[in-house]
């Protein structure tokens, strides 16, 4: 009870601290003013916006109100769906890349780890450059497009968003579980099941990724968050009509605060959901 | 300084520092002997004596070829270099720097309140901080564009920039400083010295710092590493250090111009030359960008791994030479009788 209570509590702070953060913004949309009244009448708008959410409105180009829910739960899904799935894929893949790498010999693992090291510092938009430019190049050369480059109206790209979006975390997680499963791969219960002759794949997937499920849980907070800064830019360079080009557009107080805390909800749900099916099953509290 | 000395050692340290350091000293000593002069090259002809327009590629035009004004382009590259730099270094320095006091401060005094602290600077992680960013400063670049004359002037633009980026990322980083030190406060040898009375600023001017300040350097450098990206997020979202002017290109359109030619906002600027026939244009500054990150990467890889590797093989040769008094032990023979 008092667990469920803590986590509650923490989606309390968090949105708590949106709310104020999105009243802040709101000091600077035209000119700056530290404004001590302006920054409390924000905050309860944006209090009296989640009351009765027709407050909810945007000016239009032609000026008049408008209530966000014209378009607001299609770009909401979107971009829901392009984090979700990317941040999923840099798990599996970030896994899948250390099941193939975690028994090579010594010397061997050592340079991998380096150069994924190094691999994992590339900025984001060094990545989208060169596979957009792949993408162009292949579609000069032979007229048939691999992925469409950017979204249109109509047309929808999820596949080579995902995939760019997805690259440098899932070398993170990559990294992070290579160095886990080092230290793991040194204890006494490995040589144990070495000596029992279980197959490698069944000794990584059955016994040490169980055991290091709350590392890797714990350092996904940092993937998180690069991947959402990640987002705003990809949204902007691919063309994709998402809920942080919504923001971009229409930036008031009480959007943001109630897209973002919308935003965060499905997140907070999942490690929610994650950290009681840990304390479930290991007894292990997780920390995030 | 012993620090520095093994640090040279390493092969990408040093790769990382002279590349830095080189870059910055270049672009400076630019400054100072040609005052940033960007040469434009005149029209080019072809083979056959006909006009070819700008951009020009780096062969016919070397070393890098010119922009759509006809700029050299490794000039502009050059100049900004200093401003990129600059403005990422002191940036990250300001990030750190009040954090440590702020960091120790409520480590020592604030301790009751730091679960709510941690929490609400935890609420920092999901406004994703270039969009942050992006809204803090929008409105002096937005003025910049849409009324020319009403933007601040390039100096307070600059400044107005550092601050905003250094400032938001304060709370994240106390935080962060904060568990630092209390990790090292929990250490056995400071309820030592605190039975032996030892007052709050000895430990921390004798105790902690010798510590803390190594994880400080591992700090700064990650922040130079992000502060390029989100310089670089905001160059995507046109908001460019110092401001922008408008420009006529050689086709007579108005086209906004960075200011300083840093190179955050250069690659904003020229990204949608991957569109165009010149996509080279548009790798240029992204890809010196990335190679001042890969420079500094590799000054933390091993700054990382001289202090991973420093404190246990000092600990291991401690264990070792009592290894070798015990292998003159017979099996089974008391510790004490080795005495007598």
């Amino acid at each position: 009870m008092a667990a469920s209570f803590d986590i509650f509590l923490r989606f309390f702070y968090v949105a708590l601290g949106l709310i104020f953060l999105s009243a802040f913004v709101g000091l600077f949309t035209d000119g700056f003013h530290l404004d001590i009244g302006l920054f409390v009448s924000n905050v309860i708008g944006i209090l009296e916006s989640f009351v009765s959410p027709d407050e909810l409105s945007i000016i239009g180009p032609n000026g008049k109100e408008y209530t966000i829910f014209l378009q607001f739960w299609d770009h909401y899904f979107y971009s829901l769906m392009i984090f979700l799935s990317a941040f999923l894929l840099a798990l599996g893949a970030g896994i899948l890349l250390a099941y193939i790498t975690a028994f090579l010999p010594e010397n061997r693992f050592n340079s991998v780890s380096k150069t994924v090291s190094l691999l994992e510092a590339l900025p984001d938009l060094f990545i989208i450059i060169v596979i957009q430019f792949a993408v162009l190049f292949y579609f000069k050369q032979t007229g048939t497009l691999l992925f469409p480059v950017a979204s249109t109206g109509q047309n929808k790209s999820y596949m080579l968003p995902v995939l760019a979006l997805a690259l440098i975390p899932s070398l993170m997680v990559y990294k992070v579980i290579l160095f886990l499963v080092k230290d793991e791969l040194e204890k006494p219960y490995v040589n144990l099941a070495k000596g029992k002759g279980i197959s490698k794949s069944m000794l990584f997937f059955r016994h040490i990724l169980r055991n290091i499920i709350p590392s890797i849980f714990s350092h996904s907070k940092s993937i998180l968050l690069l991947l959402l800064s990640s987002m705003v830019i990809f949204e902007q360079i691919f063309n994709i009509n998402g809920i942080f080009t919504f923001i971009i557009t229409y930036p008031e107080p009480n959007v943001i605060a109630f897209t973002l805390i919308l935003f965060y909800l499905p997140i907070f749900l999942l490690y929610a959901l994650v950290t009681l099916l840990i304390g479930k099953t290991t007894g292990q509290r997780l920390e995030w | 300084m012993a620090m520095i000395r093994q640090l040279i050692k390493y092969k990408l340290f040093l790769f990382g520092a002279v590349l830095i350091g080189g870059t910055f000293l270049a672009s400076l000593f630019y400054f100072i002997f040609f005052n940033d002069q960007i040469p434009s090259s005149p029209l080019l002809y072809d083979d056959n004596g006909r006009p070819l327009h700008a951009p020009y590629s780096g062969i016919v035009y070397p070393p890098l070829g010119t922009d759509e004004f006809g700029r050299d382009i490794a000039a502009v590259m050059l100049v900004g270099a200093k401003y990129t730099i600059g403005a990422a270094f002191l940036i990250s320095l300001l990030r750190v720097v009040p954090a440590i006091f702020i960091g120790v401060f409520i480590q020592l005094y604030l301790k009751g309140i730091k679960r709510p602290l941690k929490s609400i600077a935890d609420s920092l992680t999901y406004f994703p901080i270039t969009l942050l960013a992006f809204l803090l400063l929008n409105w002096v670049s937005l003025r910049g564009i849409l009324f020319e004359e009403g933007a601040p002037p390039s100096g307070i633009q600059i400044i107005i920039y550092v601050a905003v980026l250094s400032l938001i990322f304060i709370p994240i980083n106390s935080v962060l400083i904060a568990n630092e030190v209390e990790l090292i406060y929990n250490k056995e040898f400071i309820a030592c010295s605190r039975t032996l009375g030892a007052g709050k600023w000895r430990i921390i001017t004798k105790h902690i710092r010798p510590f803390l300040v190594p994880q400080l350097w591992i700090i700064l450098i990650r922040e130079f590493i992000q502060s390029l990206i989100l310089m670089s997020h905001l160059g995507i979202l046109s908001i460019f250090i110092g401001g922008v002017v408008f420009k006529e290109n050689l086709f007579g359109n108005r086209a906004a111009v960075s200011l300083s030619s840093e190179w955050a906002g250069t690659l904003g600027m020229w990204w949608d030359y991957l569109w165009t026939s010149y996509p080279w244009i548009a790798f240029i500054p992204i890809g010196l960008i990335t190679l001042l990150i890969l420079a500094a990467k590799g000054m933390l890889d091993s700054l990382e791994h001289l202090l991973a590797s420093e404190q246990p093989v000092q600990m291991e040769k401690a264990v070792k030479e009592e290894d070798v008094s015990l292998t003159h032990l017979t099996s089974f023979q008391l510790l004490k009788a080795r005495n007598e």
